[in-house]
C-alpha cells in the first residue's frame, strides 16, 4: 500500500515535471482586443485542455521585450507561440537558438530563404474575410456609402480592406447599385477611442455601415455604431432593433474582425470577418503534441476554413434570404478557384468583376 | 480706555525661522496704532494672523475683550477686522459702488438691490469724507482714489477696526495727506486703525502709539509724544542710524548719457514713454521721481537694452546706443541696478558666485574660451564679498537664501565691479531696512565722486531729495519739469508728480 | 537635511514605498508579493540574458531622460522627445542602409551623426516656433509628435517598406550595425550603453563647465535675469531645443544600430515619453538620469519575469507612477518652500 502511493506520487510529480507547457507570447496589445490576440488564445485554451497543457500568456511592452519573453518562453514550454508580424525577427532569432521547441507564428511570414523545422508559420487570407463583410455592406447600406476603419495599415489589414473593396464591387457591379467607400486608419491596435471617432466621422460622412480592421480599436467602432442605433432606434433591444430596421429599411451597423464579434452589440454588429485564428493555433498546438508538427509557412483561406463569415446569429433575420444565397454561391466559386479576390493593391485596381449568373 | 485688539504672547514659526516670537500687541479702541519694523521683522504675519490667513503657534487673541479663534478671514471679518492691502484687489471695469458691494451683496442671489447698496455706499463715502464718486469706474480713478474704495469696501463690511499695510508706498505726497485726512476722521468716528509702515516721519505724523519691531519680537511700546524718530530707528534696527547721506555738492563732467524724445511701449502695447529727454553728466545723480506707474520702468528698460524703443534717440558716450542690445551697452560700461532684484537682478537659483559674473560669464577672465574659469570666478566673488560686506560670507550659497538687503548687495556689488561709466540705478532701496539703505546710499553717493554717471529712478521723494544732483518727475510718460533740489519745495514736487507741469506751477506761483 | 543626500534619498525612499504600495495590489488580485518581486529581481539581473535585456533597455530611457532633461534645464518642457526620436530613427536608418560600402569606423559615427542631426532639426522646428512666434514647445512638439508618427508609419510602408509591404525597412548595413558587447542566446547587450553614458558626461561638462551651460541654465532658470544679463534667449531656445532633439534622436538611431537593425516604425513603447518621468526621477542632472533610466529599464525588464508567475505587468505602471508621484510631490513642496523663502 505504502509503496503504491508513493509510486503515484511519483507519477504525479513526474507527470507534472513533464507537463507539456504552452505559451503564447503577444505584441503590445496583450489579451482582451476581443479580436486577434483572443482568437489564437481561444484556440490554444481549447487544444491544452484537450490535452492537459498548460498554458500562459506574456505580453510585451515595446520591440525590445520580444527577443526576451520569447526566450524565457522557449526555456519553460513546449510550444511558443508568436502572435503578429512585428515579432517576425525576434521568432526566427530565438527559434534558431532552441531547435527543440516548437514555435508558431501567427500572422508571421517567414523571412525569405529562412526556414526552420521547428518554426510553423500562419497567414490568412484576409481578404476572402473581407469579401464577405464588402458583399453583405453593399448589400445593406440605405446610403450607398460604406466605411473601412483600419489600424496600421500592414498587409493583414490591407488584405481586409481589398477583399472588402472587392466584395462590394461585386455586389454593386452585379445588382447595379452604386456604392462608395470611406477609407480611414486609426494608425493604431489598442485604443478603442480612436476607433470610436473615426467611426464616428464616418458616419458623419453618410456611411451607416462600417468595417472595422483594427483590433482592439475595433471595438471602440462598435459602441460607436451602437450608440448611434440605439439614439435611432430608441431602445437597444435585439427585437426592437430588427423591427425597425426591417421596418424603415435603414440603421447604422459595424462589421466585426478576426474572430465572431457579432455577439459584441447584438442586432448592430451586422456579420463579422473571421480568421480562423482558433483553429491554426489548435492546429499547431495539436500537431506538437501529437508529434506531428512541419516546419514552414501555411496560407489559410476559404477552401482551408482560415477565412469566413460569421454565422451572423442575430442578424440573419434582416438579411435577405437571396444575398445569403448568393455568398454561398459565391464561396464555391472562391473554393474552386473560379472567383479570385484581390490580395494586393495593383490586384485590386485590376480587379474586373466576372461575369457571373446565379443559378436562381 | 477699552481695548479693541489683544494679541497675548503670539508666536508663529515657519520652516527655519521663527516669524513671530511671543509677540504682544494692544491696540485702544479709537486710537491710530503704528507699527513699525524692518523687512522680515514680522509685522506682516502678525497681521495675517489677526486677520485669519495664519493660525498662530501659541497664543492668544482678544477683540474687544472676546477671546477669538479665526478660521479664516471671514470669521476675522464678521467679528469687525477689515485689511487694505497694500495691492488693490478691485475690478476695473466696474464701478465704486459695484467693487464695493461685491462678494457681500445683499438681495436674492445675483439680483442683489445695487440702488440700496449704492445709497449705502454713498452714504459712508460721506460720512467719512472720502468724497468717492460711487459710479465712477475703477479704472478712471487715480491710485489714491482707488485706496479709499478699498476703505470703503472694509467699512461697508461693518470693520471698527481697520488694518492698513503700508498705504502709502503707493502715493503722491497730496495723496499721503489726503489719507492721513481720512484716517483723522475714522478716528474721531470712534473707529481703531492699525497703521503699518516703515516710514518714521509718517509713523510720527499720524500714530497714536507705536508698537516697534525687530526680528519677530516687540522692541518697543511708544506714545508718540514721548519719542522721536532717533528712537524709533534705534529700536528697529538695534543701533544707531545715520539719517542724513553725507555729500559734498556734484562736480559734473562732460555728458554721458543723452536721450532725445524717446519714445516707448509697455507690454500692453500701449505707449509709457511719451517722448522724454535729458541728460546725465559724469559725476552727477540725475535722479527721475514720479508715482509708480508714469513710465519710469519702460524708460529704464529702453535705456539698457531690454525693450526697443519706438522712436528717439539714445547717445551712450556719443555713440547712438537706441537699439544696442544689453550685451553691448554693458560692455560700454553701462550698469544696471535693476528695479525688482527678483526678477531681473538675480538667478535665485544660481549661487552667489555664478550671480556676480552674470553679464560677463562670457569673457575673460571668467571664462576661458568656452569653459568658465571656476578659480578665477570664485576669487572674484570672494574678493566682492569681502568689499562689500556681503552676509553671509558664503559665495556658494543660493541666491535665493540670502536676505533682500544682500541680495540687493550683490547686485550692487556685480554691477559697481563692472567699473562702469553710467550706472542706470531703479528703486535701489525698495524693500531694504535701514541699515541697508544706508549702505546703499553711501555706495551710490561714493560711486558719483569717483565721476561715474548715476541716472537714479526712485518712487522715495526722501530718497531722492538726499541724494539726487538735479531731479526730473515723470507723469504719464513725460517730464514734467526738471529742478534742483535746494531750489525746489515739496509741494512742488509733490504737483508735479500728480502731472502738473513746472511752469504751469510756478506761473500760478508768480 | 543635507541637499545632495536628500535628492539621493527621495527617489530610492519612492522606489521603496512604491514597490510596498504595489505589493497591497498583489495581494489584492490573489498573488504573493515576495513571489512577484524576486522574479522582477531575477527578470531584471537573475542572469546574463536578464542583466543584458535590462541594459537594452536602459539605453534609449538615458537618452530621452537626458533629452528632457537637457530641455528643463534650459527651461524648456520638451514633449517631442517621442517624435524626435523617430524622426532621428527614420533618418538614420534611411541612411544606413545605403552604406554597406564605408568601413563601420566610419559607418557608424556617420549614422549617429546623421540621427542627431534629424532630431536636432525636428526639434528646432519648436524651439524656431518658441523664439520667433512665442508658441510654447509643449503645445508645438505634441503636434510634431504626431506629424513624426504619422510620416513614420507612411515612410515605413511605402517608400522603405520591403517584401510583402509590412511596415518595416530593410537591415541597415552590417558596417553601420553597432558591435554587440555580449550575446546570450538571442539578446545581444548592445553597446549603444556606452554612448548613452558618453552622452550623459558630455551633457554634465556643457551644463557645469562651459560658458555656454551657464547661459542655458540662466535662461532657464529666470528669462528675465538672463536677459538682463546680455543672453540672447531666442537663441539659446533653439540650441537647447535642438541639443534636446539630438539626444532623443541618438535614441531611436541606437536602437535601430543596436537592437533592431531596421526600421518598425511607430510602435516604440513611449521612450520618449518616458524621458520625462527618467528627467523628473534624475532630476534632470545628468548622472541621475542615468541611474533613474537604469531602475526603469530594470523594473520593466524584470516585469516581463513577473508575467512568468502570473503577475501582469501593468504592477510595474503602478509601480512607475507612484514613484513619479512621490518624487514630483517632493519637487512640489520644495519649490514652495523656496518661493516662501524668496518672498521674505
Amino acid at each position: 500500500m505504502k509503496r503504491l502511493i508513493v509510486l503515484s506520487l511519483l507519477v504525479a510529480l513526474s507527470v507534472f515535471a513533464m507537463a507539456f507547457k504552452v505559451i503564447m507570447v503577444t505584441d503590445v496589445g496583450g489579451l482582451g482586443d476581443k479580436s486577434f490576440n483572443d482568437g489564437t488564445w481561444e484556440g490554444i485554451v481549447k487544444a491544452a485542455k484537450e490535452i492537459g497543457a498548460e498554458y500562459k500568456v506574456i505580453q510585451s511592452y515595446e520591440q525590445a521585450d520580444y527577443i526576451p519573453n520569447l526566450t524565457r518562453a522557449a526555456q519553460e514550454a513546449d510550444v511558443v507561440f508568436a502572435v503578429g508580424f512585428m515579432m517576425t525577427d525576434a521568432l526566427f532569432k530565438v527559434a534558431k537558438q532552441f531547435p527543440n521547441v516548437y514555435f508558431v507564428g501567427i500572422d508571421i511570414v517567414p523571412p525569405e530563404g529562412t526556414s526552420l523545422p521547428n518554426v510553423l508559420c500562419f497567414v490568412f487570407k484576409e481578404e476572402h474575410a473581407g469579401f464577405y463583410a464588402g458583399y453583405i455592406a453593399a448589400a445593406m447600406t440605405s446610403t450607398g456609402k460604406i466605411g473601412f476603419v483600419g489600424g496600421i495599415p500592414i498587409p493583414p489589414v490591407e488584405r481586409f480592406r481589398y477583399g472588402y473593396e472587392a466584395g462590394a464591387k461585386i455586389y454593386s457591379t452585379l445588382h447595379k447599385k452604386k456604392v462608395d467607400i470611406l477609407r480611414g486608419y486609426t494608425n493604431d491596435f489598442e485604443d478603442p477611442k480612436k476607433g470610436k471617432d473615426l467611426t464616428m466621422a464616418q458616419y458623419a460622412q453618410g456611411a451607416d455601415i462600417v468595417f472595422l480592421a483594427a483590433g482592439a480599436c475595433g471595438n471602440g467602432g462598435i459602441e460607436a455604431a451602437r450608440e448611434k442605433m440605439v439614439a435611432l432606434v430608441g431602445s437597444d433591444k435585439l427585437v426592437d432593433i430588427i423591427d425597425y430596421v426591417t421596418k424603415n429599411n435603414k440603421g447604422f451597423f459595424a462589421i466585426g474582425v478576426d474572430v465572431d464579434q457579432d455577439y459584441m452589440a447584438p442586432g448592430v454588429v451586422l456579420c463579422s470577418a473571421m480568421k480562423g485564428i482558433s483553429m491554426a493555433s489548435y492546429y499547431g498546438v495539436k500537431s506538437a503534441w501529437e508529434g506531428t508538427f512541419e516546419g514552414g509557412l501555411k496560407v489559410l483561406g476559404v477552401k482551408e476554413s482560415g477565412a469566413g463569415v460569421s454565422p451572423m446569429k442575430y442578424t440573419k433575420g434582416m438579411i435577405p434570404n437571396r444575398v445569403i444565397a448568393e455568398l454561398e454561391y459565391l464561396t464555391k466559386l472562391i473554393k474552386d478557384g473560379k472567383l479570385v479576390i484581390p490580395d494586393t493593391e495593383d490586384a485590386l485596381k485590376a480587379f474586373q468583376v466576372p461575369a457571373i449568373t446565379f443559378p436562381f | 480706555m477699552e481695548k479693541a485688539v489683544e494679541m497675548i504672547q503670539i508666536v508663529k514659526r515657519f520652516p527655519q525661522v521663527v516669524a513671530n516670537d511671543h509677540v504682544d500687541l494692544t491696540v485702544l479702541k479709537g486710537e491710530i496704532h503704528a507699527i513699525v519694523g524692518e523687512n522680515g521683522a514680522g509685522k506682516t504675519t502678525l497681521m495675517n494672523q489677526l486677520y485669519g490667513l495664519l493660525k498662530p503657534d501659541f497664543g492668544e487673541i482678544r477683540i474687544f475683550g472676546k477671546k477669538v479663534s479665526f478660521r479664516g478671514p471671514r470669521d476675522a471679518i464678521s467679528m469687525g477686522i477689515g485689511m487694505v492691502h497694500q495691492h488693490f484687489m478691485l475690478v476695473n471695469n466696474l464701478t465704486v459702488a459695484e467693487n464695493v458691494v461685491l462678494g457681500s451683496e445683499t438681495g436674492i442671489g445675483p439680483l442683489f438691490d445695487l440702488k440700496r447698496a449704492r445709497k449705502r455706499v454713498s452714504e459712508l463715502s460721506e460720512r467719512y469724507g472720502l468724497h468717492v464718486d460711487v459710479d465712477a469706474k475703477i479704472e478712471d480713478l487715480p491710485v489714491g482714489m482707488q485706496q479709499r474704495v478699498e476703505i470703503l469696501k472694509v467699512l461697508y463690511r461693518g470693520a471698527e477696526i481697520l488694518i492698513l499695510d503700508e498705504p502709502t508706498a503707493v502715493l503722491t505726497p497730496q495723496e499721503t495727506e489726503e489719507l492721513f485726512e481720512t484716517m483723522f476722521k475714522l478716528r474721531e468716528n470712534g473707529k481703531t486703525i492699525i497703521f503699518i509702515s516703515h516710514k518714521l516721519n509718517e509713523v510720527m505724523r499720524v500714530s497714536d502709539r507705536i508698537t516697534v519691531m525687530r526680528q519677530g519680537r516687540v522692541t518697543g511700546v511708544l506714545n508718540k509724544d514721548e519719542t522721536n524718530p532717533r528712537e524709533i530707528a534705534r529700536l528697529m534696527v538695534g543701533r544707531d542710524v545715520v539719517f542724513t547721506v553725507e555729500k559734498t555738492p556734484a562736480k559734473p563732467d562732460g555728458v554721458v548719457l543723452k536721450v532725445e524724445d524717446l519714445r516707448v511701449k509697455d507690454y500692453r502695447n500701449l505707449e509709457a514713454v511719451k517722448g522724454v529727454s535729458f541728460e546725465v553728466k559724469a559725476g552727477e545723480i540725475y535722479a527721475i521721481a514720479g508715482v509708480a506707474g508714469n513710465g519710469q520702468t519702460e524708460l529704464v528698460e529702453a535705456l539698457t537694452g531690454l525693450r526697443k524703443p519706438v522712436s528717439g534717440k539714445v547717445y551712450f558716450l556719443g555713440k547712438d546706443v537706441t537699439h544696442a542690445t544689453p550685451r553691448e551697452l554693458r560692455e560700454m560700461g553701462m550698469g544696471h541696478i535693476p528695479e525688482d532684484r527678483h526678477k531681473y537682478g538675480l538667478i535665485l537659483q544660481f549661487p552667489a558666485y555664478y550671480n556676480v559674473i552674470l553679464g560677463r560669464h562670457y569673457r575673460p577672465p571668467f571664462a576661458k574660451g568656452e569653459f568658465l574659469a571656476h578659480d578665477k570666478i570664485l576669487t572674484f566673488a570672494e574678493e566682492l564679498f569681502n568689499r562689500f560686506d556681503v552676509r553671509p560670507n558664503n559665495v556658494r550659497m543660493l541666491g535665493a537664501n540670502f536676505s533682500g538687503g544682500n541680495q540687493q548687495k550683490l547686485v550692487i556689488a556685480r554691477e559697481v565691479g563692472l567699473e562702469p561709466k553710467l550706472m542706470v540705478v531703479s528703486q535701489p532701496t525698495r524693500g531694504l531696512d535701514v541699515g541697508a539703505t544706508e549702505f546703499v546710499h553711501r555706495t551710490l553717493i561714493q560711486l558719483r565722486d569717483s565721476g561715474v554717471a548715476i541716472l537714479l529712478v526712485s518712487m522715495e521723494l526722501d530718497e531722492i531729495l538726499s541724494l539726487a544732483d538735479r531731479i526730473a518727475v515723470m507723469y504719464n510718460g513725460q517730464i514734467m519739469g526738471e529742478v534742483e533740489p535746494n531750489a525746489v519745495s515739496i509741494e512742488e514736487i509733490g504737483l508735479m508728480m500728480a502731472g502738473h507741469r513746472l511752469e504751469e506751477i510756478r506761473g500760478r506761483v508768480a | 537635511m543635507n541637499q545632495k543626500l536628500w535628492s539621493f534619498l527621495v527617489p530610492v525612499l519612492s522606489v521603496v514605498v512604491a514597490l510596498i504600495i504595489a505589493s497591497f495590489v498583489i495581494l489584492m488580485i490573489g498573488k504573493n508579493p515576495i513571489t512577484a518581486y524576486a522574479a522582477l529581481i531575477r527578470g531584471a539581473l537573475g542572469s546574463k540574458m536578464a542583466i543584458a535585456s535590462t541594459i537594452v533597455k536602459t539605453t534609449p530611457l538615458i537618452l530621452t531622460g537626458l533629452a528632457v532633461g537637457f530641455g528643463f534645464r534650459a527651461g524648456l518642457f520638451n514633449i517631442g522627445a517621442e517624435g524626435q526620436m523617430i524622426v532621428g530613427a527614420m533618418v538614420a536608418t534611411a541612411f544606413a542602409i545605403n552604406v554597406g560600402w564605408m568601413p563601420a569606423v566610419l559607418a557608424i559615427p556617420l549614422t549617429m551623426l546623421v540621427g542627431m542631426v534629424a532630431g536636432a532639426a525636428y526639434a528646432s522646428i519648436a524651439g524656431f516656433l518658441k523664439a520667433k512666434t512665442g508658441a510654447h514647445e509643449v503645445v508645438t512638439t505634441i503636434m510634431l509628435n504626431w506629424i513624426a508618427d504619422y510620416l513614420s508609419s507612411y515612410v515605413v510602408t511605402v517608400p522603405m517598406g520591403v517584401g510583402f509591404g509590412t511596415p518595416k525597412s530593410p537591415e541597415i548595413a552590417s558596417s553601420a550595425k553597432l558591435p554587440p558587447l555580449m550575446v546570450v542566446q538571442a539578446t545581444e547587450l548592445t553597446s549603444g550603453i556606452i554612448v548613452a553614458v558618453l552622452a550623459a558626461i558630455l551633457m554634465k561638462i556643457l551644463l557645469d563647465k562651459t560658458s555656454k551651460g551657464y547661459e542655458l541654465k540662466a535662461a532657464g532658470f529666470n528669462p528675465y535675469a538672463a536677459e538682463y544679463g546680455g543672453i540672447k534667449l531666442a537663441d539659446n531656445i533653439v540650441l537647447a531645443m535642438a541639443i534636446s532633439g539630438a539626444l532623443a534622436g541618438l535614441a531611436g538611431t541606437l536602437e535601430v544600430m543596436g537592437v533592431h537593425h531596421r526600421f518598425l516604425g511607430t510602435l516604440s513603447g513611449g521612450k520618449g515619453f518616458d524621458g520625462i518621468s527618467i528627467a523628473l526621477i534624475g532630476q534632470n542632472n545628468p548622472i541621475g538620469i542615468i541611474f533613474a533610466a537604469l531602475l526603469m529599464g530594470a523594473l520593466r525588464n524584470g516585469s516581463n519575469e513577473m508575467q512568468f508567475v502570473g503577475v501582469p505587468k501593468h504592477i510595474i505602471m503602478i509601480v512607475q507612477a507612484i514613484i513619479i508621484f512621490l518624487v514630483a510631490a517632493d519637487r512640489i513642496v520644495r519649490a514652495i518652500f523656496l518661493r516662501k523663502k524668496v518672498a521674505k
